[in-house]
């Protein structure tokens, strides 16, 4: 027995310091402790239930579609090129609803830049090489907030406390003119230009989109490691990246700041963060 | 203009361990031009004049690239200079950030310059040979090899010319193929030559207890001292920082701790640090003078 005893206190040693590890968790919000798992499920359904159209998860249920019709039939329309067709009666087994056209490959059960079926009623991902941007100018909707960092401030990175303003808004809800064919991305991009708030981001060739890492000097991890940048328009937050999302005239987009892989703002880690 | 050369081991080892670990560390512009400078100065002294012209031949091209690549990856900093072809802004915190990390790596490399000029590896050796020694053996014959190769290259490329089968001869085949004969030939004898050091380590006894070692070292007063003052202003300058004294940042905004007193006196301690065996050689040569005129 005292021969083993080294080995025993050794294996004991180890098993503590794995619990310790495991009960500390990671560098953010809701995850230190015992019961990190449960606890962005119940933030997500929480959030959910007040606001139920903002919730992609809500695909199943028949989900009230605030976006105006039209834009799913330009989707549809935009959806019927040459290729897509021919993959698309290759592909018998698809399960995606007919009409919805995204080209989802059956191994994977995602496009080919990783992204899930869209849920019904929401606008397909419109690759920004086959955008066609015409003169015809529009208006929507933007507004840049980080409200979330005001609730979590012992997790921001203390050289950024500076940056947050005392509100949350970056960018205050105002209306913006932006060329038909246009994304997301370039709506910002150019109204972070002109009102000369710093912004940067980077192209991740994969997805096929910019991702934004960070917004007048608040970068992705600054607030925990689980927090970033996310957007959504008119209160969804779309499955795949800003650039490959087309706006239409009366968009509402929100570029919002999560601590929480989107928990905290309503949305899911699965919407993808941050497009 | 090598008298902290002929200090003892553990005064030279103490005062690079403290200068390099500091230089790879303190961010703050003033420590590091502090930093630049003293080993500059003390690698000049050192190597001679022509020091000066290897130094800036890596120095300058070093510092620029960096300043330039830098912002090239870095956007962040609130002070939006311009916007670069890819719609990123060019941020001035990226450019100052990217000059004082070149800085930085240009002194360090400095540093170690001079470390090789004063920690050879006898010294090397006497201190760590009892404690660590196959390790230290492998450090010392791993820093020493790219000279020493150096050397052997020059050898054997002199042997092949006598023989006409050198770089310079014939046609561009057969200058390669030359060339390629000497590089076997060096890669031969450098594993050898490995193989017979160990050997020959080996038949000495290396590292086997009980065995001693023949040194020329002596710790006398003179090093006492140099070691006590090297150790106070290190472990002062360390206080320092851990007291968030040389605190510096870079994002999103270029800030600095307010001046203090006692800020400025790590400031002082850590330049004293650094130009300490500049002192020494200093104060030995205005000696020498004295005492010459006095006969």
């Amino acid at each position: 027995m005292k021969r083993h005893k080294h080995k025993i206190l050794f294996g004991a040693l180890i098993i503590a310091i794995l619990a310790l590890v495991f009960w500390y968790g990671g560098d953010a919000p809701g995850l230190r402790g015992w019961i990190s798992q449960t606890n962005d499920h119940t933030v997500v359904t929480k959030n959910d239930a007040p606001v139920p159209p903002a919730s992609p998860m809500a695909s199943k249920e028949p989900a009230a579609t605030p976006v105006p019709t039209e834009s799913v039939v330009i989707a549809a329309a935009k959806a019927k090129t040459e290729p897509e067709e021919q993959r698309q009666s290759e592909n018998d087994g698809q399960k995606y609803p007919e009409g919805n056209g995204m080209i989802i490959d059956d191994s994977t059960g995602k496009d080919r830049y990783f992204t899930d079926p869209v849920p019904e009623g929401k606008p397909l991902p419109v690759e920004p090489q086959d955008q066609s941007i015409t003169n015809q100018e529009y208006t929507c909707f933007l507004s840049v907030r980080c409200d979330t960092i005001l609730n979590n401030m012992t997790w921001l990175d203390p050289e950024k406390i500076e940056m947050v303003p005392a509100d949350g808004v970056i960018f205050a809800e105002r209306e913006v003119s932006f060329y038909e064919g246009e994304s997301v991305f370039q709506v910002l991009l150019r109204e972070m230009k002109q009102n000369k708030i710093h912004m940067e981001y980077e192209n991740t060739p994969i997805y096929n989109s910019a991702y934004i890492e960070g917004i007048a000097n608040l970068y992705e991890f600054d607030c925990g490691e689980l927090s970033g940048w996310m957007y959504k328009v008119n209160g969804w937050f779309p499955n795949y990246g800003c650039s490959r999302y087309q706006l239409q005239s009366g968009d509402r987009i929100e570029w919002v700041y999560t601590c929480d892989l989107g928990a905290d703002v309503g949305g899911s880690y699965s919407a993808g963060n941050g497009g | 203009m090598n008298e902290f050369k002929t200090y003892h081991p553990i005064v030279n080892f103490t005062y690079f361990l403290f200068v390099i670990g500091f230089s790879c560390f303190f961010m703050h512009p003033l420590c590091l031009g502090i930093s630049l400078v003293s080993g500059f100065v003390y690698s000049v002294m050192l190597k001679g004049r022509k020091a000066i012209k290897n130094n800036l031949l890596y120095m300058l091209p070093m510092i620029l690239i960096t300043a330039l690549l830098n912002p090239a990856f870095n956007h962040e900093g609130i002070t939006v200079l311009d916007y670069l072809p890819d719609n990123n802004p060019l941020t001035l915190e990226s450019i100052v950030y990217g000059v004082c990390a070149a800085v930085m790596l240009v002194s360090v490399i400095c540093h170690f310059s001079c470390y090789n000029e004063v920690m050879t590896s006898d010294k090397f050796i006497y201190l760590f040979g009892k404690i660590i020694p196959a390790m230290s053996l492998v450090i010392s014959m791993t820093l020493r090899f790219v000279p020493k190769f150096a050397a052997q290259l020059k050898v054997v490329a002199n042997a092949q010319r006598t023989m006409g089968r050198d770089v310079s001869n014939g046609s561009m085949i057969e200058r390669a193929k030359h060339g390629l004969n000497i590089l076997s030939i060096m890669t031969t004898w450098s594993l050898e030559n490995a193989i017979e050091t160990a050997d020959s380590m080996k038949s000495r006894g290396y590292g086997i207890p009980g065995r001693t070692a023949f040194s020329i070292f002596t710790f006398d007063k003179r090093d006492k001292c140099a070691l006590f003052a090297i150790l106070f202003l290190g472990i002062y300058t360390l206080w320092g920082s851990i007291n968030g004294e040389l605190y510096f940042r870079y994002f999103p905004s270029i800030q600095s701790v307010k001046p203090s007193l006692f800020a400025m006196s790590v400031f002082a301690a850590y330049l004293l640090l650094c130009i300490s065996p500049i002192i020494i050689e200093v104060r030995e040569v205005r000696r020498w003078n004295v005492l010459r005129s006095k006969i």
